[in-house]
């Protein structure tokens, strides 16, 4: 018990195992991070992509939830829809129990601390897993139901955009990934992968020419999403690390399709539960994707919808994908687990950021307290090969605050002269999806050193005497 | 990003995103994301190649499925 609470950082024991608890301590403690619209709404019509993105426009980053959407059969749905929760710091900083106030680098911090731990997951019985209280197998699922959304003007259909499981055939741990699923059809979805884990999972059992199991996770608790983006090595089982983001064990109950081969999140909102065919691939896409522009039309991979199991009420949960929503719930993860990785190397590693201005992925701040010349760069090339989505690393010193983007900039204009302090890396992996790349996997990466040098002097930022500026407090001078 | 072209749709004329290596010589149709049209890439109305050619296969090519 209370193993958060040794970390020093947060207001409560975070007791929540569901999504439905998170609303409920957010609607108790939090009223203004929640909307709520009570009118009927079209999700398949782009009607709550319009939404999102005139409060965006506004500089609103509400959770929105939309209590009657309307579904694909015409009717309101049985099942609220959830979106836009990751689009504030603060609120994820939430999800793992800290405080509002600490969205910075003590939520990158925590998350790095969270990353380094396993939690072994619980199996607990049918009977007692909430995501079992609504069973439809075969023929009795009809994914027009879901308040699925389509998001962008570009995109072909209705999309599920949250996390598809699959489980290593020959090492037996489960990846969990957010892939976007094509509404195809009432038991039929399009996949789309990227040469990343989930990928190599299916690649290994389409090699025998057998099925690939997949299981949807529609909706969880934050934690369990923030917990999916781990940049985790192929091999970790995100179950146990996920549980380890949660705070608790992750609890799991057979599956309807394999059993106890495939076990699935017990207190999900809904599960869905398929079959990837092997050799089988049909036309997807475009997709409005991550860095905010369209993925291409492809030749992608189906799963055959077996059963879907819910929650009664169950509400769905949906990411505005390439707008904030997507960025900063990328940004998080990978900022702890950067974190972890280049503090093995240099110490003296401050903080990690990767901004909404890099869609959470593409730019990396780092800020070390630089000791010997050369660490720098040692810390850019670990995050450049820890994440093949990271593209551009900043390093700064520890006089700057890589959350201040302001600041960031200004040790890029004057302490970098682009002959000396810059790299180009050519031929790495990057990131499909990144629009700029010439090629389908490899990018070029490119380090700024925006650093002092640690053996010769350097200009000294200016100051106004501290002890001065002390006796002059402004608050005699304006009003509060 | 990958190679891209850009069909344009003989039913609705929208133009959209196609992945050159996965689609520009598979022999199956496209899918218009607008109005759910379905046509091979020589029936597109336009096409801009993923290196900016652009041309009109209707008319320049007279499509080889008439042959």
């Amino acid at each position: 018990m209370n193993r958060v609470k040794e970390m020093g950082s947060l207001d409560r024991d975070l007791a929540e195992h569901n999504l439905r608890d998170f609303i409920e301590r957010i609607d108790r403690d939090h009223p203004g991070e929640i909307l709520r619209i009570k009118d009927e709404i079209h999700p398949g019509s782009f009607e709550v992509t319009a939404i999102l993105a005139n409060l965006e426009n506004r500089g609103l980053y509400p959770m929105v939830l939309f209590e009657r959407p309307v579904n694909q059969l015409g009717k309101v749905s049985s099942f609220p829809l959830l979106t836009n929760i990751y689009a504030s710091r603060n609120r994820c900083a939430l999800a793992l129990g800290l405080q509002a106030h600490q969205y910075q680098n003590e939520l990158s911090l925590e998350y790095s601390r969270r990353e380094a731990r396993r939690i072994t997951p619980t199996n607990v019985l049918k009977e007692n897993a909430p995501v079992k209280q609504v069973v439809k197998i075969g023929t009795e699922v009809d994914l027009r139901e879901l308040p699925i959304v389509r998001h962008h003007h570009m995109d072909p259909a209705p999309y599920i955009d949250m996390t598809p499981i699959m489980r290593d055939p020959e090492m037996g741990h489960y990846n969990v990934a957010f892939l976007r699923t094509m509404y195809k059809g009432p038991q039929k979805l399009g996949i789309h992968m990227s040469p990343r884990h989930n990928w190599q999972i299916c690649r290994k059992y389409e090699e025998q020419n057998l099925p690939t199991p997949v299981v949807i996770v529609v909706s969880h608790h934050p934690a369990f999403y923030l917990g999916a983006l781990n940049v985790s090595p192929f091999g970790v089982d995100d179950y146990e690390l996920i549980g380890s983001m949660m705070n608790e064990s992750l609890r799991l109950v057979p599956s309807e399709t394999w059993g106890a081969d495939f076990m699935v999140p017990a207190d999900a909102e809904i599960v869905i539960e398929g079959e990837i065919p092997p050799g089988v691939r049909e036309v997807e896409g475009p997709f409005g994707e991550f860095p905010g522009t369209y993925g291409p039309q492809r030749s992608r991979w189906i799963i055959d919808v077996k059963a879907v199991t819910h929650r009664k009420n169950a509400i769905y949960q949906d990411i505005f994908v390439g707008h904030p929503d997507n960025w900063v719930l990328g940004a998080i993860p990978k900022e702890g687990t950067l974190f972890n990785r280049i503090k093995g190397v240099v110490p003296t590693v401050k903080a990690v950021h990767l901004p909404n201005s890099g869609c959470g992925r593409f730019n990396c701040y780092i800020s070390i307290d630089k000791k010997v010349d050369g660490e720098s760069k040692q810390a850019a090339l670990i995050a450049l090969g820890e994440c093949d989505f990271v593209k551009n690393v900043f390093v700064v010193d520890a006089d700057i605050d890589p959350f201040n983007e302001q600041q960031v900039m200004w040790a890029f204009a004057t302490r970098v002269q682009a002959d000396q302090d810059v790299d180009i890396i050519k031929n790495v992996k990057g990131a499909t999806l990144e629009p700029s790349q010439i090629d389908d996997i490899m990018t070029t990466k490119m380090i700024i050193d925006a650093t002092r040098p640690v053996r010769r002097p350097f200009a000294s930022r200016i100051q106004v005497p501290q002890e001065v500026r002390d006796r002059f407090p402004v608050d005699r001078y304006i009003a509060k | 990003m990958v190679k891209l072209f850009n069909p344009t749709c003989p039913k609705c004329k929208g133009i959209f995103h196609v992945h050159h290596d996965d689609l520009r010589h598979l022999d199956v149709k496209l899918h218009c994301p607008y109005c759910a049209e379905r046509f091979f890439v020589d029936e597109s109305f336009a096409l801009v190649e993923h290196d900016g050619t652009r041309w009109n296969p209707q008319k320049d090519n007279r499509s080889k499925r008439e042959m």
